[in-house]
């Protein structure tokens, strides 16, 4: 074999290739005097062949032996010379078989691995690749010096740093999944950070349980986890979900921090499709959908209000004279009467204000953390995202076709990611085909919008929108349901299983998909004192986002008229060029 | 040092004679070759009952005096220089106190009878101006001449001859020595002369054997065993 012998170390050495394809990955025999037992799964090989290196993943290891009768009178540890016998046999009549999954192949004279499309030739020598070789692959961090590699954690076994192609991930929707406890808001807040400091896209952020904004008390004793809004100041505004309502004294404030602003919504801003989404929450029958639709086109976006307000004389009335159903409109009624419970839902709110706000920081390069504070249910959680992801949606569709029909620079705009927690929900099968999520994670990347879902269970999200997901940061998962799923869209995934069921429940991630050159195990970094230092150190300082002064003083956006709209949205034009020179300079 | 796993003890001779003990061991000639064939050959002990021991390594110059052909001795017997005569009793079937007495008594026997070994050929290696160049684990050009002299390897000879493990192969394949108990005595020579470093040793050779017995994994038991607790 024509490679370089002094470039590795002898004792990295694993064993030579003898057999396997391309598809279902090869096999190489370990050497000799290599102690299986010291080769674990999921370590990153280099097979050094003619002119070509290929870079894998191991995958699993199997046992075999030369001749049955060795199987058949095994040396049992009480006969005589039966150590002797072990350490002989094993290597030439037992040996272990190591099942790689080849990812990448370098070409001799190239800097860049590209996605395998060979196999190497018979006897090829593995071996455990070396730090030079995660280098070559992944790079090196420069998230400090304004680069876009980011470090996520260390391979198994080496310290040295696996980085993540942030430019590449915010290109697609990724996700982050896992069993509960298993890491994933540790993984999550290490990705946001990373994007924050990098700055590559814009983060919204739904933030179900308060975990990312400020500090959080980690799961040992007297541990604080910083958020990410100490971490990056005003990079990233907090907003949080109004938890009472104003005047409301018997409700004790829950939220830890001060948010740069208060989120409500009206009534006449939940439309119908946000209600199916609650279907399950709501327990709605598959009528209560056939109603909505009818109260909206008759009342249109006052519908809900309308139907609230209604006694039982009105509803009967309307039933008649629309061929509604009148139990099942008596039925969406009540129903209905939790969302308007919810202290952030007002009767009529003319404007989203809070909303446009946000959707404008997005697009001048800030971050935005929305917290739910004491609203942290499912429902409240569901429909908030629902709408303001709505908002997001049909603005950044507008500012997309602006760009397309300029082609200036100036008007392309700018990449928001939005992270959802719980993703499941939104993105069931049942309602994929309908929710704003859905729509997003399938064609939204045409329109500068990115999902970031991190959850526990994925194979109760459609398939349809999995198989879209770019990159995919998985911790340890059990349900052989839910391993298929991640791994729906990605090739070769047979061998992946087996590292995935092998990680350690704590700290440790499978990394794969298209911001990552190839599917590698890491350890992933912690959330420390060092990470500060290093994510924050060389991070200019962006002056705190400016929102304009309401004159009625009042700090939700409950008031405004149409003409303070004009206003605002020429305020918002200069605040956004202000934004834009603060951070790209 | 005590020989242990040796079928053959002479009684004439000291331990420390017989054993071998250290690299500086002087290389003595112990017989002389009778008869000849190029993959093997049988040879006469100088005294009686003072052959190399089983296993030992041998070596014989050939013919040009530039090649030292080397093998290890695979059979000894001692009997009657005259093959139509055999050995008959010489006690008086007492109980004896002294078995060796009986050479004492009647010391024509040193004459009358012989001890012959069979050294199986298992390699050769090239010799100018007294230095030996690598083994090289084939057979020879020619076989070893009659009546040359056979001499038994030091320490440090054995461990340079089994440095490389192709010579037990040719062991294995030979038909007319027992290979299993040839190449574990071999081994366990060549084990003990290496002292700390023999384990490594051993366990080296035993999984090249292993890769030349793979389908036969009972005769390669069978070593193993024979190999333990060197």
């Amino acid at each position: 074999m024509q490679y370089d012998q002094n470039r590795r170390k002898p004792e990295k050495f694993l064993g030579v290739i003898t057999a396997g394809s391309l598809a279902k990955g090869i096999q190489a025999r370990i050497r000799t005097l290599t102690p299986l037992e010291k080769i674990q799964t999921g370590q990153f090989i280099a097979i050094e062949c003619d002119g070509v290196r290929f870079f894998g993943l191991l995958t699993d290891v199997t046992l075999g032996a030369t001749s049955d009768s060795v199987l058949l009178d095994p040396p049992y540890p009480d006969d005589s010379g039966s150590s002797l016998l072990r350490e002989v046999l094993h290597g030439v009549y037992t040996y272990g078989d190591a099942h790689i999954q080849p990812s990448l192949a370098l070409q001799n004279g190239e800097d860049q691995p590209r996605p395998v499309r060979s196999v190497p030739s018979h006897f090829a020598p593995v071996f455990i690749a070396e730090e030079s070789d995660f280098q070559q692959v992944f790079g090196l961090e420069n998230i400090a010096e304004n680069g876009h590699k980011f470090a996520v954690g260390q391979p198994l076994d080496m310290d040295i740093d696996v980085c993540l192609d942030l430019e590449r991930f915010v290109e697609r929707s990724n996700g982050i999944f896992g069993k509960s406890g298993t890491g994933k808001s540790v993984l999550t807040r290490l990705i946001l950070s990373g994007l924050v400091r990098a700055n590559t896209c814009s983060n919204l952020v739904f933030d179900m349980h308060n975990e990312y904004g400020s500090v959080t008390k980690g799961e040992y004793a007297n541990q604080q986890i910083k958020g990410l809004r100490d971490l990056f100041g005003s990079r990233v505004m907090v907003y949080a979900v109004r938890d009472r309502r104003p005047g409301d004294k018997s409700r004790v404030e829950q939220r830890a921090t001060v948010a740069d602003g208060d989120i409500v919504i009206g009534m006449n801003h939940i439309d119908v499709e946000d209600i199916l989404l609650l279907r399950n929450e709501l327990q709605l029958n598959a009528t209560a959908a056939e109603s909505a639709y009818i109260l909206q086109n008759k009342y249109g976006d006052r519908w809900m209000e309308t139907l609230l307000k209604m006694d039982g004389e009105a509803l009967k009335e309307f039933c008649e004279s629309n061929g509604a159903n009148s139990n099942s409109i008596t039925a969406l009624k009540r129903k209905l009467g939790a969302i308007q419970r919810m202290p952030f839902v007002e009767e009529n709110h003319k404007s989203l204000r809070v909303i446009d706000e946000m959707v404008l920081a997005l697009a001048a390069g800030r971050h935005i953390i929305v917290q739910f504070g004491g609203s942290d249910d499912l429902l409240s959680y569901m429909l908030v995202a629902n709408i303001i992801t709505r908002s997001i949606h049909k603005k950044y569709k507008e500012l997309t076709e602006r760009y397309k029909r300029t082609q200036l620079p100036q008007d392309e705009p700018r990449r928001v990611m939005i992270t959802i927690e719980e993703a499941h929900k939104f993105l069931t099968p049942e309602v994929a085909g309908q929710t704003i999520f859905g729509t997003i994670a399938r064609e939204m990347r045409k329109y500068y919008v990115t999902l970031l879902v991190v959850d526990q269970r994925p194979s109760s999200i459609d398939s349809e929108v999995m198989s879209q997901i770019g990159t995919r940061i998985v911790a340890l998962i059990n349900d052989d349901r839910d391993i298929d799923a991640v791994f729906t869209g990605v090739s070769g995934s047979a061998g992946l299983k087996t590292v995935l069921a092998s990680l350690d429940s704590r700290q440790q991630a499978l990394l794969l998909g298209h911001a990552s050159p190839m599917p590698v195990v890491i350890r992933t970094r912690p959330f420390d004192e060092a990470f500060y230092r290093a994510i924050t150190s060389g991070q200019s300082s962006v002056p705190a986002f400016i929102r304009p002064v309401n004159p009625n003083g009042n700090d939700h956006a409950g008031s405004d008229t149409a003409d303070e709209r004009e206003s605002f949205d020429d305020w918002a034009e200069k605040q956004l060029e202000k934004d834009k020179a603060d951070l790209f300079g | 040092m005590t020989d242990s796993f040796l079928s053959t003890q002479n009684p004439f001779i000291t331990e420390n004679e017989m054993a071998p003990s250290g690299s500086n061991q002087a290389e003595l000639p112990v017989g002389e070759v009778v008869e000849t064939s190029l993959t093997g050959f049988m040879a006469h002990t100088y005294k009686l009952d003072d052959p190399p021991p089983f296993g030992g390594l041998v070596r014989v110059k050939d013919r040009s005096g530039t090649c030292e052909i080397y093998g290890a001795v695979y059979h000894i017997a001692t009997g009657g220089i005259d093959p139509g005569r055999r050995a008959a009793t010489r006690g008086s079937g007492q109980p004896v106190t002294n078995d060796e007495q009986v050479y004492i008594d009647n010391p024509q026997l040193s004459r009358l009878l012989k001890t012959e070994f069979g050294v199986l050929v298992l390699g050769c290696c090239k010799t100018s101006a007294g230095s030996r160049q690598a083994f090289s684990y084939v057979f020879p050009d020619y076989p070893p001449p009659l009546h040359y002299s056979v001499t038994l390897c030091s320490d440090q000879t054995l461990i340079d001859f089994t440095q490389d493990k192709s010579y037990l192969r040719a062991i294995l394949e030979s038909s007319q020595a027992p290979a299993e108990e040839l190449v574990a005595a071999l081994l366990r020579r060549a084990t003990r002369a290496r002292g700390a470093a023999g384990k490594a040793f051993l366990v080296d050779s035993l999984r090249y054997l292993a890769r030349n017995l793979k389908q036969d994994y009972d005769r390669f038991k069978i070593i193993v065993e024979k190999c333990e607790g060197v």
